[in-house]
Parts: C-alpha cells; sequence; structure tokens
C-alpha cells in the first residue's frame, strides 16, 4: 500500500484511463499546502503551480466568506478568455482536501473538460477512500544536523560558489 | 506542514519571511533567487502591487540536494508586510515548518517591528503551533543604514526567547544565506516521523 497520496495517486491513476479530452491539457492535482501530488506532465513549473493552487483557492474562499456567502453547489474557480486559461476544482482525497486544476489551451468547450475534471477526479477520490497513510512514525526524522551537511546542501550559496 | 515521501526519499518544507512592511523579506529570497544555480532553485512567484509591494505572497521553491539519502525541497514564501493584509497573512501561515522573522533595524521601525511580531505570534497560536517549538530565526536587516538600534537593544525587545539571530543586509547579501541555512537546519531538525 502506498505511504503517501502522491504514490497511492500515481498507483490509482494508472488504472484509470485519464479521459483523452483532459489528457492532452496539463492536468494537476496539489494539496492544500500547495505540494503536487500528481500532474500528467513532468513540467518544471509544477512545484510553482501548486504553490498558487492552493493560494488562489484559499484566497478565494476567503473572499467569499467574509460575505457570508452560502452555497448548496460545488464551487468551481475559472480563469479563461473562453478558450485558454485554467479551471479547478476542490477535490477531498483520503478525508484530505486537494485542488484539481486543469490548464487548457484553445479548448473550445471548457465548461465541459471542468466537468471532465472532476468526474475523473471523483473516481481518483472514491478509490482512496479508504486509505490512510501508515501509522504515525515516532521521533525525528533527523537528529543532530551538523553545520556541514547542512553546508553541502546549500554548496550554491557558498561564498566559493557566488557569481 | 512538511510533506515527507519516504518511498521516493523526498522531502517537502515550507519556510516563510514573516516582518514589517517594506523590511527585507522579499528582498531576501530575491538574493537567494539570484544567488542559486538553475538546477537548485525553480521559478519564482511574485504578486506585487504597482509599486513592488508584496500583495500576496512571494514564492520561491528550493531543490537544495540530499541530506541522509533524502531530496530536500524548500518552499520559501513572504507575506505582505503592510498591516492591512493581515488576512492574507493568515492564509500564507498556514502549514509553515519554520518562520524567519525580518526586522528593520531603523529606530522608527522599532513599534512596527514589535506590532508584527505580536501578530505572528497570534497567528501562530491560532493555527495550533507552539510558540517554543516552532522554528523560528531573528533576521536583524538594514545594518547597513545610519541610523539603527543596537542589536542589544533588538535583542532584548523582540527576542526574549533568544532564538538564533543573524544581522543583515538584505540588499547587499548579507546574512541572507546564514539565516535561510539555520531556519533550515531548525525545520530538518523539528521534522517528525523516525525511521523504523
Amino acid at each position: 500500500m502506498a505511504e503517501n497520496l502522491q504514490d497511492a495517486i500515481a498507483d490509482i491513476v494508472k488504472s484509470l484511463t485519464i479521459p483523452t479530452r483532459i489528457e492532452k491539457h496539463h492536468v494537476l492535482i496539489s494539496n492544500r499546502d500547495g505540494v503536487c501530488l500528481y500532474s500528467n506532465k513532468a513540467n518544471e513549473l509544477n512545484i510553482s503551480m501548486s504553490a498558487l493552487l492552493g493560494g488562489v483557492w484559499q484566497a478565494s474562499q476567503a473572499l467569499i466568506e467574509l460575505n457570508q456567502f452560502k452555497s448548496h453547489n460545488e464551487v468551481k474557480l475559472g480563469f479563461d478568455d473562453g478558450e485558454n486559461g485554467f479551471c479547478m476544482v476542490r477535490i477531498d482525497i483520503a478525508k484530505r482536501p486537494c485542488y484539481a486544476c486543469i490548464v487548457f489551451e484553445k479548448e473550445m468547450a471548457p465548461g465541459a473538460i471542468r466537468t471532465q475534471l472532476k468526474l475523473w477526479c471523483d473516481k481518483i477520490a472514491d478509490e482512496l477512500k479508504l486509505w490512510q497513510p501508515p501509522a504515525h512514525r515516532n521521533g525525528y526524522l533527523f537528529k543532530d544536523v551538523t553545520d556541514e551537511e547542512i553546508d553541502r546542501l546549500f554548496g550554491f550559496g557558498s561564498k566559493e560558489c557566488l557569481s | 506542514m512538511s510533506f515527507v515521501n519516504y518511498q521516493r526519499k523526498e522531502i517537502n518544507c515550507k519556510i516563510v519571511y514573516y516582518g514589517p512592511g517594506l523590511g527585507g523579506k522579499t528582498t531576501n529570497i530575491q538574493h537567494v533567487y539570484k544567488k542559486t544555480s538553475g538546477t537548485s532553485r525553480g521559478q519564482m512567484i511574485t504578486l506585487n502591487t504597482e509599486n513592488e509591494r508584496t500583495l500576496f505572497f512571494d514564492f520561491l521553491p528550493l531543490e537544495l540536494g540530499e541530506i541522509r539519502g533524502f531530496k530536500t525541497r524548500f518552499h520559501l514564501y513572504t507575506v505582505p508586510g503592510q498591516v492591512f493584509y493581515e488576512s492574507s497573512r493568515k492564509l500564507i501561515l498556514r502549514g509553515v515548518d519554520g518562520v524567519v522573522f525580518v526586522a528593520d533595524s531603523q529606530v522608527e521601525k522599532m513599534e512596527a517591528n514589535q506590532e508584527s511580531l505580536k501578530g505572528l505570534e497570534q497567528n501562530l497560536i491560532f493555527q495550533g503551533h507552539d510558540l517554543e517549538k516552532i522554528p523560528l530565526v531573528m533576521q536583524w536587516n538594514k545594518r547597513d543604514l545610519p541610523n539603527v538600534t543596537a542589536v542589544e537593544d533588538l535583542e532584548r525587545t523582540l527576542n526574549p526567547r533568544n532564538v538564533p539571530s543573524f544581522e543583515a543586509s538584505a540588499v547587499q547579501g548579507d546574512g541572507v544565506f546564514e539565516t535561510l541555512k539555520m531556519v533550515s537546519k531548525l525545520v530538518l531538525m523539528n521534522l517528525k516521523g523516525g525511521l523504523s
């Protein structure tokens, strides 16, 4: 069983066919903290996009809550010019709030792909509804991190490496 | 909140630069961005106003390499410092693993520093953090300016817990990496989840 959501989602996606209509676009799933859980395209922008997804959704939610807006419908968030842009939906995977986003280009029916995205993500959520992370590991991951280890990690930041 | 993938051996941690407006938070991560090689950092995101003050947040992902077999990724965020962006600061602090408080050393900014620090503490408590345990580093920025408060006074007023602190001039790059290295070390040592 996968130990974390990234691997759990990756395992499920292997068995679920991503609809062709959305597969041609860039699909991303991130958790609430902006960590990328899944992307259908290996893209150096995935990390930054995931961070933005979390911020954009939570800021929008905060804005609505200020107005005490109550809705019984599922909320969607979008930014497009009719055929280029992105849309995102919130999905709960293993009881954890996550955000699924599709960035599209030259798409004639953004509403349709948003619906397909939601349906596909609902299948993932359904497969993972009983998933739980492994029992809590005790203690600290690292003991006594040394200054030398940190210096090696930041080797690019040492005086010798400065441009 | 840190995200550890034991199978892929990856760690993702969130560090937030906090402090009063125009104190040097964005300058800090801009310096980090400028000095890191392309393979060690991702795309920097800046969401700012017309006069380039942070509107929502700045974001810089750093992929630093490995520590004890774990690929380590730090997500650096800054918050907007102006007083009326309190809602945004609360959002950006969610899931934080470590904080750098960037204080403006100028004499006339002491009150702003204190207000901002108080806001940080309140926001951290509201989110369930233990102020004694969360990795926190103080940075006394703008030491290059002529009219600055003595470091001893900054320490006494703003650092009663004696967390690690560094003098800095972010605009010149001094103290930026020292601060970041220390908060990174504290964050890594605070990560839960010992290897079985």
